[in-house]
Formats: structure tokens, C-alpha cells, sequence
């Protein structure tokens, strides 16, 4: 269906723009490289991630919304314009969460019964992905920190290095997660895969000037070593998410990443505002999204 | 086929091209520090010695002027920004630092020569620590020189414990020289009394701007490791 492909590109180009500050803001606020070949090199990652494992998310898509098309465009409407709206008034409301929320108000709205073990899972991994990512980032950051190293400069150059592959994965599970996800409800076929690219392209060259608060922010401003930490740790838990095809937040895993390698610190002076503003549109995007579809249907 | 050149931009570390470039100004400061203390010693040509000092502090400023746009253009952590305009400024400083002392020199001996061969000996004496004080300014550039080429933790450690105790050296002959002219200072002209407690100050001022780089280099340091 024509209209799904069209919102579903719609999605794609927003979900790219806001992400990209996130993706490759390091790497672009150190200068390592100009902001024109990071975005080239984000929108590279968003496409392979996509074409290479964003089928993984079909089973995610199959199993919340098998409905006709006609019924799954309302999840795609609600979801866009809650979206659309948070990336104009800088909410950073969680795409897929809201989408997630979308498909579980239609199945309530058409009295289907969605399956409550994915769901369940879902909802586990949700929870399970931020205690995750602030664990592992604050474990890996305290390691980083204290590695002993014979040559300072060549241990930055190193981690300049890495934070570049890093920031190319987390674009890769990002396109392989969010993206493959949006991707997978519009369909598949050469012309889908073509919208999707050509959407994650727009996306992050025309859209990805007016960042978000909170995260992207954040990145542009940070060390390279918790940068890197933080960075790898989510793209990890994004990434094995799309291994077990559970559609999952970037926002919310780098949000906790971030926050887990600041607590490694001995000195810790962390602005917490952003974080439990996350934690709040954490529970808020699928309720909001849930809400929406349900009475848009 | 990758770019050699392309990889090579991406992963050279800015602060370190930016740290190798401030050498300069310890060594433009390490020749000032040379010359102020002929003057001190000599007395003589000290309108030629001022000129070249004055030479060296626009080499300085224009320094100055180069790096911050490095800085501020380069592949450098938004993080680190601040800190290393810090430490330019500093290194900048200790240049300008010198040039006050030397035009203060010119002045006193030029321009108030009466007066200070009233208490010639005091102002002999007063001068002699002062190029104690300037040998040991010396010694903490060396010292700030090595730190900005290390590339190890524990060298750049040493170093920086090496400038705090010249530092502190330097400290207790200032004490000391404040001493000595406050009890000598009836019957001493109040600008040749001026005069004295102003090179002490300026003189400790560049060993305190030396300490303070140093310190810088290690915040920086440690903020690109950790």
C-alpha cells in the first residue's frame, strides 16, 4: 500500500535526521571529521545496517501487527504525528516504543489478542536494556580509565580510531533496529529498500541540524574515552535486540550508557535532568502511542 | 583504495600537534629569560636587549594568535577547548611577563639613573637574586618544554613535580628579597622601592605561569586518557 511506503519514508527521514547528532556528534564536535563525510559515513551505516539485518525485525512486525494494511497505516499516521510533533517541540519521544505502543492500541481497538510472550519480552528487554547499558558502560569506562597505557598519544589516536568504527556500528544497528523496523512494516522489494535508503539519506543530511536535547547534546561535548564506552555499549544492546528481533530504543540505551560511564568517575558531577526526563518519555512514548492509535482507529 | 592521508587526519591527535606547537613559547621565553638576565648583570646596551625582547614578545603574540585558531579550528575535543586556550594563554604570559620586566629595567637605569645610584648596592644585591630567580625560571622551562613533548604519563608527572618544587624555590626567595628590602627600605626612593617589589612579583608571576601550564597539561592530559 502506497500510503504506508510514503509515511514509513516519512519516518525513516526523521528517525535518521534525529539520530544522526547522537551517532556521529563526537566525531564531528572533535573535528576528526568534517560534518559532511560523518553524515555521508552515518547515512552509509543506517543503509547496511538495513539491507543487511533489518529483515531480523520481520518477526517483530509479524507478531505486533498482522493486520491488514489498511489498519497497520493507523499505527504508521499515529506514530508519525506523535513524532512529528516531538521532533518540532524537542521531546525526544522513542520512535520505536511509540510505534511498539501504536501496534499494541490497534490489536486492543480491532479486539486482537497480540502475543503476550513477545510482548512480554519486549517489555523485559525495555527494561532490562538501560540497567544494561549503564552497568556495562560504567564496568567498561572504569576499565578504559585505568588501562595502562606506555604512550598517551598513541592510545588517543587509538580511541580516536575506535570512536570512528563505533560511531559507524551505532549507525549500523540503528538502521539494522529502528530503521529495519519501520522498514519491514512497509514492506519489502527493490523499490521499498530504495525509499528506505534514499529516506535515511535525507534524513540525515536535511534533518539533522535541529538536535534533540539530552543525548545528542551530551555527545558533542564528551571525553573520547567515555564517548567510546558509551557509544559501543549501546550500539552492543541495540544490536543484539535486532538478534532477537525485539525493536529497541537507542535514545533510552545511549541515554543509560552515557550515564553509567559519568558514574565511573570518582568525582561525578552529572546533570541527572535529562536522564529522568528519558526515564518519564520512557514510560510516556508507548502509552502516548498507544493512546493515539486507539482513538485514531 | 583508502586514502593514506584521509586516515591519517582522522586519528591524529589534535592536542598533541597543539601541545608540540607551544614548545615554542617556552623557548622564546627561556632566550627572554637569557637576556633579562644580561640586563640585570651588564646594565649595558639595555635599549638594544628591551628591542629584542620586544621582538620576542610579538614572535609571541603572533604565536599566540596562530595556536588559538589551531585550536579552535582543529581536531580537538569540545572538552579540551578551553583548557588549551588556558594554557596558550598562559605560555603567552610568561612572553609578555618578561617584556614588563625588561622595559621596567630600561626605565629605572635609563630613565631614573639618579636615583638608583643612591642604593646602588642594595639594588646590586636585590638583582642578584633576581637572576637566581630567573636561572631557576630557566630550569622550570626546560622542565615545561620536556612535559609538552612527553608522550608518557609518568614523564609528564615527574616533570610537573620537578616545576612545583623550582616553583616553591622561587617562593622563599621572593619572601626573601621582600625581606631584605623592606629592612633596608628607610632612605630608599619609593620608586626604586616600587621598582624592586615589582620585578620580585613579575619575576615570580613567570614561574607561577609555569606551574599553572603545567598543571594544565596535566588536566588535559588526563582528561584525553580517561
Amino acid at each position: 500500500m502506497l500510503a504506508i511506503i510514503v509515511f514509513s519514508f516519512l519516518l525513516v527521514i526523521l528517525v535518521a535526521g534525529n539520530n544522526s547528532s547522537a551517532v556521529s556528534g563526537t566525531i564531528i564536535g572533535s573535528k576528526m571529521m568534517n560534518r559532511y563525510v560523518a553524515l555521508a559515513v552515518t547515512a552509509g551505516g543506517y543503509i547496511a545496517g538495513y539491507l543487511l539485518e533489518g529483515q531480523f525485525l520481520q518477526h517483530a512486525v509479524n507478531e505486533l501487527l498482522p493486520f491488514k494494511p489498511e489498519y497497520v497505516l493507523y499505527a504508521i499516521i499515529a506514530s508519525f504525528i506523535i513524532f512529528t510533533i516531538a521532533f518540532f517541540v524537542k521531546v525526544p519521544i522513542s520512535l520505536t516504543m511509540a510505534l511498539v505502543g501504536s501496534a499494541i492500541g490497534l490489536s486492543l481497538k480491532l479486539g486482537y489478542s497480540s502475543d503476550f510472550r513477545f510482548l512480554t519480552e519486549i517489555i523485559i528487554a525495555w527494561i532490562a536494556a538501560p540497567l544494561i547499558s549503564i552497568g556495562a558502560s560504567y564496568i567498561f569506562n572504569d576499565w578504559l580509565s585505568r588501562m595502562p597505557h606506555r604512550n598517551l598519544w598513541s592510545y588517543a589516536s587509538a580511541i580516536k580510531g575506535l570512536l570512528i568504527i563505533t560511531a559507524i556500528f551505532t549507525a549500523f544497528t540503528l538502521g539494522a533496529n529502528t530503521i529495519g523496523f519501520l522498514g519491514d512494516i512497509s514492506g519489502t522489494g527493490l523499490i521499498n529498500e530504495i525509499m528506505v535508503s534514499v529516506g535515511s539519506i535525507i534524513g540525515t543530511f536535511f534533518f539533522s541540524s535541529g538536535i534533540m536535547k539530552s543525548v545528542s547534546q551530551n555527545m558533542y561535548m564528551m571525553k573520547y574515552t567515555n564517548a567510546f564506552s558509551s557509544q559501543l555499549v549501546s550500539a552492543l544492546v541495540v544490536e543484539v535486540s535486532t538478534l532477537f528481533s525485539i525493536p529497541m530504543s537507542n535514545t533510552q540505551t545511549l541515554t543509560s550508557a552515557v550515564l553509567g560511564s559519568g558514574l565511573s568517575y570518582r568525582a561525578k558531577a552529572i546533570y541527572l535532568k535529562p536522564f529522568l526526563y528519558i526515564v518519564v518519555m520512557w514510560i510516556l512514548s508507548p502509552l502516548i502511542g498507544l493512546a493515539f492509535t486507539y482513538v485514531l482507529a | 583504495m583508502v586514502n593514506s592521508h584521509f586516515l591519517k587526519r582522522i586519528i591524529s591527535v589534535g592536542e598533541k600537534d597543539i601541545l608540540s606547537r607551544l614548545t615554542d613559547y617556552t623557548e622564546l621565553a627561556y632566550k627572554e629569560s637569557d637576556i633579562l638576565i644580561d640586563m640585570l648583570s651588564n646594565r649595558n646596551s639595555l635599549v638594544e636587549k628591551n628591542e629584542e625582547i620586544k621582538d620576542i614578545e610579538k614572535v609571541g603574540d603572533e604565536l599566540d594568535i596562530s595556536i588559538r585558531q589551531d585550536i579552535t579550528k582543529g581536531a580537538i575535543s569540545p572538552t579540551l577547548m578551553n583548557n588549551l586556550l588556558q594554557l596558550v594563554e598562559k605560555c603567552d604570559d610568561i612572553v609578555d611577563t618578561g617584556y614588563f620586566i625588561s622595559r621596567e629595567i630600561k626605565r629605572m637605569f635609563l630613565d631614573y639613573e639618579g636615583g638608583m645610584e643612591k642604593c646602588i648596592n642594595l639594588v646590586t644585591k636585590s638583582y642578584a637574586t633576581f637572576i637566581s630567580m630567573l636561572e631557576y625560571n630557566k630550569a622550570a622551562l626546560k622542565h615545561l618544554n620536556q612535559m609538552l613533548n612527553a608522550s608518557e604519563d609518568e614523564k609528564i608527572r615527574d616533570e610537573r613535580i620537578a616545576i612545583e618544587k623550582l616553583e616553591e624555590k622561587v617562593d622563599e626567595l621572593k619572601d626573601d628579597t621582600f625581606d631584605y628590602i623592606y629592612r633596608n627600605a628607610d632612605g630608599l626612593p619609593y620608586l626604586v622601592f616600587s621598582h624592586l617589589i615589582d620585578l620580585t612579583h613579575k619575576i615570580d608571576d613567570m614561574l607561577d605561569d609555569c606551574e599553572d601550564a603545567a598543571d594544565l597539561i596535566i588536566t588535559i592530559t588526563r582528561s584525553i586518557t580517561s
